[in-house]
């Protein structure tokens, strides 16, 4: 069950129109290592999680990564509003225009659709909780290589909030793992898998 | 142009006490017995509880649950988050 909260996490207010910005960012949405599938995983992995504790944090993270979400389309939204269709042609904004107009589409900065093949779900603990370290990372990077790529400084702003988030979740699931792996059987932690196998 | 500002600085209030309320609340998955923690997010939640009052006492219904119904289905009445304000 989710409530719905009438605001966003972090305030967006972009003035300054940017087609070619709107689809950078828009990876962090339907790309790779976006939003959508950070909230799919995390909200897909809580159900096979042993430890109750990690099963609330992957809960509390994906809850976060849907508001992140919002976020990102929000910065699209707000970048590509009132543009003309010279704008958008001039700002390299034609290829998501002729398949969506200005609509909020989850795809990658190339124009690739989502996909679930963007994320895992091992039904383990180590390995899910794993790949999510590695998931927060990717998209620190991408926040980073975002950085690299955008000028306007209320659009950096935002993007920094983003990609701090992804340095704490990269924190807690560190120490989920250790959680994780202090509940398991310490002489062969890795040949067992505490969701499925019994022991 | 005042209430602007005034409806900037309360929904500013709302999100800088929900943001602890979160950062709390994820630290707190991975640490529920720190003290110092629980004791932080109690002081977060409240200021954040105080802060929403405020901002719907003024501005707007932030939930579905908090249309008091005096002024009609308020929920849909007034800009999205992801529209920018002028």
């Amino acid at each position: 069950m989710w409530t719905y909260e009438r605001r966003l996490e972090y305030p967006v207010r972009l003035l300054k129109p940017d087609a070619r910005a709107a689809r950078v960012i828009m990876s962090q949405y339907g790309g790779p290592n976006g939003e959508l599938g950070a909230s799919l995983r995390y909200l897909a992995q809580r159900f096979s999680m042993t430890d109750r504790r990690v099963a609330g944090l992957l809960t509390d993270i994906g809850t976060e990564e849907l508001a992140h979400l919002e976020i990102v389309c929000t910065m699209i939204h707000q970048l590509t509003r009132g543009l003309t269709p010279e704008q958008l042609k001039a700002q390299g904004f034609e290829p998501f225009f002729t398949d969506h107009t200005l609509g909020a589409y989850p795809a990658d900065v190339a124009g690739n659709p989502f996909t679930a093949a963007y994320l895992n779900v091992l039904g383990d603990p180590i390995a899910d909780l794993s790949e999510d370290m590695a998931a927060e990372q990717k998209a620190r990077v991408t926040y980073d290589n975002i950085l690299h790529l955008v000028d306007d400084p209320d659009v950096k702003d935002v993007i920094r909030f983003l990609r701090e988030r992804e340095v704490v979740h990269y924190q807690r699931f560190g120490e989920a793992l250790e959680l994780v792996k202090d509940s398991l059987d310490k002489t062969n932690i890795y040949a067992i898998n505490p969701s499925y196998d019994k022991c | 142009m005042l209430q602007m500002n005034d409806k900037c600085a309360a929904m500013n209030r709302v999100m800088a006490a929900g943001f602890a309320v979160t950062e709390a609340n994820l630290y707190l998955d991975t640490h529920p017995d720190c003290r110092v923690g629980l004791a932080y997010f109690a002081s977060a939640r409240n200021e954040y509880e105080a802060a929403k009052a405020a901002y719907e006492a003024g501005f707007g219904p932030l939930t579905p649950c908090a249309v008091t119904g005096q002024s009609g289905w308020s929920w849909v009445q007034g800009p999205w988050p992801w529209e920018p304000e002028v």
